[in-house]
């Protein structure tokens, strides 16, 4: 146990050591955007991206600044972006909202199954590392209810620490899901937003192919298949069709 | 005999009322243009009984008759009120004898001893076409010479459209006038087809009905003219603009071409009615559109034109109106001039505004202002400014565009004493928030907690070891718990196996006490022992130990009942024999056998 703390202590200062610099690039960015110096704002998040750090307020932040300059696609893309690090954070749920407003496209979603939508909610409460801190946390409880269930004498304590372990072992098992889920969420890059301010979708991943549709920039896609430098996307009514990757980028 | 009296009576009333109702009134009135040899008539009007009229002479005129008077009178009762107009007229026939301009002196005349005289009259004479082989005393007059010799021809009667200017700017007024000309006895006018105007707004000048032609000189020749129409016109378009032509049937005598048959004929005089449709030109006008470096708040409005504003309270509470009112007054297209655009304050209740205007249209154009009466009702106190603002027109003087400018008008608002007495507001409304815009919301500012990218827990090291640690945390604490209950189990067994040796050191310290006689020490020695003993074998607490679950662990270790009944009869027989005299059964050899005895019994069967 001691091990692990030290290693955790070791792990922030390392990071805080490196953060350093980028939280002084962070509040000079912040402070242009202040001043609607929108440009020289994208710049510094930019690099701070670069750099190989994240955080979902930098990914709003940016997305911010883009929609000040009116540069839809962008703003749409971090927003996205931010939503995934942060799922239920209501500026960006706002301002997400706000933008896809100027969006061209007017796609009907698909009804999702109500079991589906459900647990989708619940999943989206937290994200990933969250969704694993509590999974971890559920594990020891249900450790020390097993425990309490070995060791106790008293007979109604051992029958309700009995029930309490099967269900910190349930929330253990849901929690690693979904963080697993939150993870894969950003990591697959399986959904991207459209960068072109107008593009033609094909219906096979070929030039010469039948034109099904035409997208606008700030539309999100979902990725699902790949061949050389076309990609299929599907909206989110359901329609599919192939488009080349330039065209778009994943959040 | 009646009706005189009756006349005679009204004439008396009439006499007796002029005399001190009226202002009295002398004219004179004779055509101003005649031709040489022409009879007229000379006209000399007063409006009260007149004594001793006293003519001017008449230079250059010969009179043929006169003076000849004739009095009219009238009254009128309406409502009760009574209005009477009284003429005396003194008439000549007078023919005018040579050509040139002449002057005819004022003529004088008496009223209640007072003496008036009238105006003076100029009247032109020109060489007619009759020539001056007229006859002196022909009675008729000249139309009836001329119209049985000559042909009518097309100068004889015509309209013609005037205009006072040819060149203007779009919506600069300009000034149409229709007029006939004749030189025929013109008697009636019909079927007036009016221009259709397009391209203009045109606005119809008021002129007095066409009752009779007036005289004039065109050319070398009089004309009867008369003004069919006036118009007030404002183009709306640029380009050349055509005034269509104006047409109207007229009618005139025309002397009969029957010839005298008979005296009446000749007495009556001979004229028939002969009508023709007249056409009048065309006019073309050239508007320029208006100079292209318009400002930006200019709406239209052209002419020479003024703006004034005021406001009538400046100070003043919730609840009560203020009125702001703009001016417009000038000339030019005054009537089609739109409300300015003004930025009221937003919490301001401001209704349309009334507008009114008071136009004259006349020969100088269109004169007289437009007035917008804005009404505003301040809801709420604090202070508020109405924003200067602009009227911007094109002045046609000096072909530029002008703007006047009015205001900013500072208001202060207080609040009404009795705010929630006011009837227009209700005393609880509540007013939504007004979303002026809708923007994106601020960036985040605070605790950004930085992390490398594409870094998760689940999955990374310190989560898995965590898990992995936790667990092993876990079963070490089984496994050390086991320990210790082995460890309690061991003590147990020490005890099991030492408990035969402590029992024979007590028994053996027993035997020592008997051979040296001490009964007390002998008894409890013994009895120590053997709850000792049991203690141990049992795994029981020696304070915990009585005979009923000492009883009772011996009989789940399988111990038999004979066996109980001695070890628990011998420790019955011990405590007795400390206190009551010693028997036979409570010997100490006797006793200490048995214990020894019991004691090697019990060592097989609890192992």
């Amino acid at each position: 146990m001691k091990k692990l703390i030290y290693l955790t202590i070791a792990l922030y200062t390392v990071l805080f050591a490196n953060a350093q610099e980028t939280d002084s690039l962070l509040v000079k960015a912040n402070n242009l955007y202040a001043q609607a110096k929108f440009d020289e704002a994208i710049n510094v998040y930019e690099n701070i991206l670069k750099i190989g750090y994240e955080a979902p307020e930098i990914y709003y932040n940016l997305g911010n600044a883009y929609y000040k300059k009116n540069v839809l696609s962008q703003a749409v893309l971090n927003y996205e972006k931010a939503l995934l690090l942060a799922p239920n954070d209501e500026d960006i749920q706002y301002n997400l909202e706000l933008a896809n407003r100027l969006v061209v496209d007017k796609i009907e979603k698909l009804p999702v199954f109500f079991m589906r939508a459900w647990v989708n909610s619940w999943r989206n409460i937290f994200s990933s590392n969250m969704w694993a801190y509590i999974s971890i946390i559920a594990f020891i409880v249900t450790l020390l209810f097993i425990s309490f269930y070995l060791y106790s004498r008293r007979i109604g304590f051992k029958k309700l620490s009995f029930g309490l372990s099967f269900l910190t072992l349930l929330l253990c098992i849901v929690s690693l899901t979904f963080s697993y889920q939150q993870k894969q969420k950003v990591i697959s890059g399986s959904t991207a937003v459209i960068m072109s301010p107008s593009v033609t979708v094909k219906s096979s991943p070929d030039a010469s192919g039948t034109d099904l549709f035409v997208l606008h920039e700030g539309t999100k896609v979902w990725i699902e298949d790949k061949v050389s430098d076309w990609q299929e996307i599907k909206l989110s009514d359901g329609s599919k069709g192939w488009l080349k990757a330039e065209n778009i980028e994943t959040i | 005999m009646k009706r005189w009296f009756i006349t005679g009576f009204l004439g008396l009333l009439i006499l007796a009322k002029c005399a001190f109702a009226q202002d009295v009134t002398f004219t004179a009135s004779a055509p101003e243009v005649v031709e040489l040899g022409q009879q007229f008539r000379l006209i000399y009007t007063v409006n009260a009984q007149a004594k001793s009229f006293n003519a001017p002479t008449l230079e250059g005129f010969s009179v043929l008759a006169g003076p000849s008077t004739s009095q009219s009178s009238n009254v009128s009762i309406i409502n009760g009120k009574v209005t009477q107009n009284f003429e005396l007229r003194y008439t000549y026939i007078v023919q005018a004898m040579k050509e040139g301009e002449y002057t005819i002196p004022p003529a004088e005349v008496t009223v209640d001893n007072k003496k008036y005289t009238s105006n003076t009259l100029k009247i032109e004479v020109i060489k007619g076409t009759q020539g001056q082989n007229q006859g002196q005393q022909q009675a008729v007059t000249n139309q009836q010479q001329e119209l049985p010799k000559e042909q009518i021809s097309q100068g004889d009667l015509y309209i013609k459209i005037y205009v006072n200017k040819t060149k203007v700017h779009r919506e600069e007024s300009i000034i149409a006038t229709v007029k006939l000309f004749s030189r025929l006895n013109v008697t009636r006018l019909e079927n007036a087809k009016l221009p259709t105007l397009d391209g203009f707004i045109a606005q119809d000048i008021e002129i007095p009905p066409l009752t009779s032609l007036t005289r004039e000189r065109i050319g070398d020749q009089v004309y009867l003219t008369g003004i069919l129409k006036k118009y007030l016109l404002f183009p709306q378009k640029s380009g050349d603009i055509e005034i269509d032509p104006f047409e109207m049937d007229v009618y005139y005598q025309k002397a009969s071409n029957r010839r005298q048959r008979s005296i009446f004929d000749d007495f009556f005089g001979s004229v028939e009615s002969e009508g023709r449709k007249v056409i009048s030109n065309k006019v073309t006008i050239h508007v320029e559109d208006l100079p292209a470096n318009k400002p930006y708040d200019f709406s239209g409005a052209v002419g020479d034109l003024k703006m004034t504003a005021d406001i009538d309270n400046v100070n003043t509470k919730t609840n009560d109106p203020v009125n702001l009112k703009i001016k417009i007054s000038g000339s030019g297209n005054i009537k089609y001039i739109n409300p300015l655009k003004i930025e009221f304050p937003a919490d301001f209740d401001v209704y349309d505004p009334k507008i009114s205007d008071n136009i004259k249209y006349s020969e100088n154009g269109a004169l007289g202002n437009k007035t917008f009466e804005y009404l505003m009702i301040p809801r709420h106190a604090g202070e508020f400014t109405i924003p200067a603002f602009n009227f911007t027109y094109f002045d046609t003087e000096t072909n530029q565009y002008k703007t006047d400018k009015a205001g900013p008008f500072a208001i202060k608002v207080e609040k009404s004493d009795g705010d929630t007495s006011v009837a227009v507001s209700t005393a609880f409304t509540k007013e939504d928030i007004k979303y002026i815009g809708k923007d994106i919301r601020f960036i985040k500012n605070n605790n950004i907690k930085l992390r490398q990218k594409g870094k998760f827990i689940i999955g990374s090291k310190g989560f898995i070891f965590s898990y992995i640690i936790s667990f092993i945390l876990f079963i070490l604490l089984f496994l050390f718990r086991r320990k210790i209950m082995k460890e309690n189990a061991n003590i147990v067994l020490v005890k099991n196996k030492k408990a035969n040796k402590y029992a024979k050191k007590r028994l053996k310290n027993a035997y020592g006490f008997m051979n040296q006689n001490q009964k007390e020490a002998f008894y409890e020695e013994l009895v120590k022992a053997l709850w000792g003993y049991l203690s141990d074998k049992l795994g029981i607490p020696v304070a915990n130990l009585s005979k009923d679950n000492a009883r009772n662990h011996m009989h789940e270790k399988g111990v038999d009942e004979d066996t109980i009944n001695q070890i628990l009869g011998i420790i019955d027989r011990c405590e007795y024999a400390r206190y009551a005299p010693v028997t036979e059964e409570t010997k100490m050899d006797t006793l200490y056998n048995d214990a020894i005895k019991i004691i090697s019994k019990l060592q097989q069967k609890l192992k």
